[in-house]
């Protein structure tokens, strides 16, 4: 095509010819990719490839185009090197969060769905992305967790194994029969469907406390019927306790006065 | 032994009026509203074990407050509907009476009652399926990270029938073990797969699944040597209640009985 007042107009149309087909192909082959690396990958790093596949090609695109409208690409990319290190500079924080967030889906040590727990929140993940870990709280908030903090912080997947320990500290009275006590609490724990047989429920002597003679009762449950059972077991036990005469003491204190008091009972009719 | 009264069968139940099925400890009521069946179950007495009644004509209003309801709605409805008894969705955990050890060459045979689960069909529609009584769960793995979810069975294997408790909300399955192997071989828990096998009711109402035999080798695995496919000959003459939930090739099979001594296997028994 003929140039006009100096502008080459055919190779500018070329130009967003190639970027208009370049989009639609970068679409198409990230979502190949992804119904590709679905069958073997997790949610996230399916995200990962269609993203890094999407923008691939677009900048395969853009590079072509730039060269059909006759840049000079050596110059360019000089150009670019210099921006980056500016760049760089500017956002030493998002550089560190996505290179976290490489290392988190690398490391697979929670996928989308998973709950866990990063200092004090409790949350299922929607999403891994590459600047931060989204999740959603018990009491349905949002949560953005940058990965940089996600890498640094102790994180606890509470859905990662199929089931779950739930323990119980019970305090009873000094003058009670551990052995009854026992007892009862393996019947609470044989009556209870939800409490698994196997692994079997345990019971710790953990010592003598100030006011009780405290113990620790183990038992076991499959992750889904966990809060269920924690709400029924500690119900039943209860009931298991008060049926059998066996006594959950309040904090008590002792008192020995070093001079002796003497009471004095008042008149009936006094106020 | 005395004659086990079936509770299961096809019911005419007229609209306006309740049934009520007493199975052990459990009592399952059924009323037929206009256009609507509904369906109450009450967990009773726990001593009633041997119960087994059918009471039809009742009033709706007999039905205790407490049954837990679901109702079903028609665009019409008829009078018939049936109730079945099947075996467990998962694999059942039981325990011989006394710790059992069979040695080497020797064949020994042993006997599994497991709970039973009901179906409630009427035109032409599975209403409701759920266990008799919900048994205990129990964990089936050789770690508490991997493994499937099974039954504990609330009764133990025994290595006879005498004193047997037969009821009408359990099913027996003989099993042979030959230990073929050159040591004492211990049983300390069987992992009956139960979905793959079929239900008979026999003569005397009492029901039974077929007879599994297995064959302990020298590498200390079990291998299964046959599994019938008719009713025991403990059962004397029995009709078919109904088939196995899961099917499976002999290859399968074998995995899953192959666990019988215990750890191993998920959902499905196999390993």
């Amino acid at each position: 095509m003929e140039s006009l007042n100096g502008i080459d107009w055919g190779a500018w149309l070329r130009a967003g010819l190639i970027l208009l087909i370049g989009w639609g192909l970068a679409k198409g082959a990230s979502l190949a990719a992804g119904r590709a690396a679905r069958r073997y990958t997790a949610a996230q790093e399916t995200m990962l490839v269609q993203r890094v596949v999407f923008y691939a090609v677009l900048a395969l695109t853009v590079v072509t185009a730039l060269q059909q409208m006759g840049f000079n690409l050596g110059v360019l990319l000089g150009a670019a090197g210099i921006l980056t290190v500016a760049v760089g500079f500017a956002s030493q924080t998002s550089a560190s969060n996505l290179i976290s967030g490489l290392f988190l889906i690398g490391e697979r040590a929670f996928v989308v769905g998973d709950m866990i727990k990063v200092g004090n929140t409790i949350g299922e993940v929607l999403s891994i992305d590459l600047l931060s870990v989204k999740l959603r709280t018990p009491d349905n908030l949002f949560v953005r967790v940058p990965n940089e903090t996600m890498i640094k912080a102790e994180i606890t997947n509470l859905t990662r194994f199929p089931i779950r320990r739930l323990d119980l500290q019970i305090g009873v009275n000094y003058k009670e029969d551990m052995g009854k006590v026992q007892r009862v609490l393996q019947e609470v724990a044989e009556r209870n469907p939800l409490c698994l047989a196997e692994p079997k429920p345990l019971f710790i002597f953990t010592g003598f406390g100030d006011s009780a003679m405290n113990l620790q009762f183990s038992v076991w449950a499959v992750r889904e019927n966990f809060l269920e059972l924690r709400n029924t077991i500690q119900r039943e036990i209860k009931q298991a306790f008060d049926a059998n005469g066996i006594d959950i003491p309040y904090p008590q204190r002792v008192l020995h006065l070093a001079d002796p008091v003497t009471l004095r009972q008042d008149d009936k009719n006094a106020i | 032994m005395e004659r086990i009264k079936p509770w299961w069968g096809e019911f005419e139940l007229a609209e306006g009026t309740a049934g009520c099925w007493t199975i052990g400890p459990a009592q399952l009521w059924i009323t037929h509203q206009p256009r609507e069946w509904r369906i109450g179950y009450v967990l009773g007495d726990e001593n009633n074990e041997e119960r087994s009644e059918v009471e039809l004509g009742l009033t709706p209003e007999q039905m205790p407050e407490q049954a837990k309801l679901s109702r079903y709605s028609f665009q019409s409805s008829t009078v018939l509907l049936s109730l079945m008894p099947l075996l467990a969705d998962r694999p059942v955990i039981s325990r011989p009476d006394v710790a059992l050890f069979i040695p080497p060459a020797q064949s020994i045979q042993l006997y599994v009652s497991t709970q039973l689960w009901l179906q409630v069909h009427a035109q032409g529609a599975l209403l409701q399926e759920q266990p008799v009584v919900r048994p205990s769960d129990t964990w089936a793995g050789p770690t508490t990270r991997a493994g499937g979810l099974s039954y504990a069975a609330s009764t133990m294997a025994r290595t006879t029938l005498e004193d047997f408790p037969f009821s009408s909300w359990r099913a027996v399955t003989p099993i042979r073990i030959t230990n073929t192997g050159i040591d004492m071989a211990a049983v300390e828990r069987l992992h009956l797969p139960v979905p793959f096998l079929s239900l008979y009711q026999a003569e005397n109402g009492a029901l039974w699944t077929e007879a599994v035999e297995l064959k302990r080798g020298e590498d200390n695995a079990l291998e299964l040597e046959r599994l019938g496919n008719t009713a025991p000959p403990e059962a004397g003459t029995s009709t078919l209640l109904g088939g196995p939930r899961r099917r499976a090739d002999r290859g399968l099979l074998s995995k899953a009985f192959g666990t019988l001594f215990g750890r191993g296997g998920n959902d499905d028994g196999v390993a």
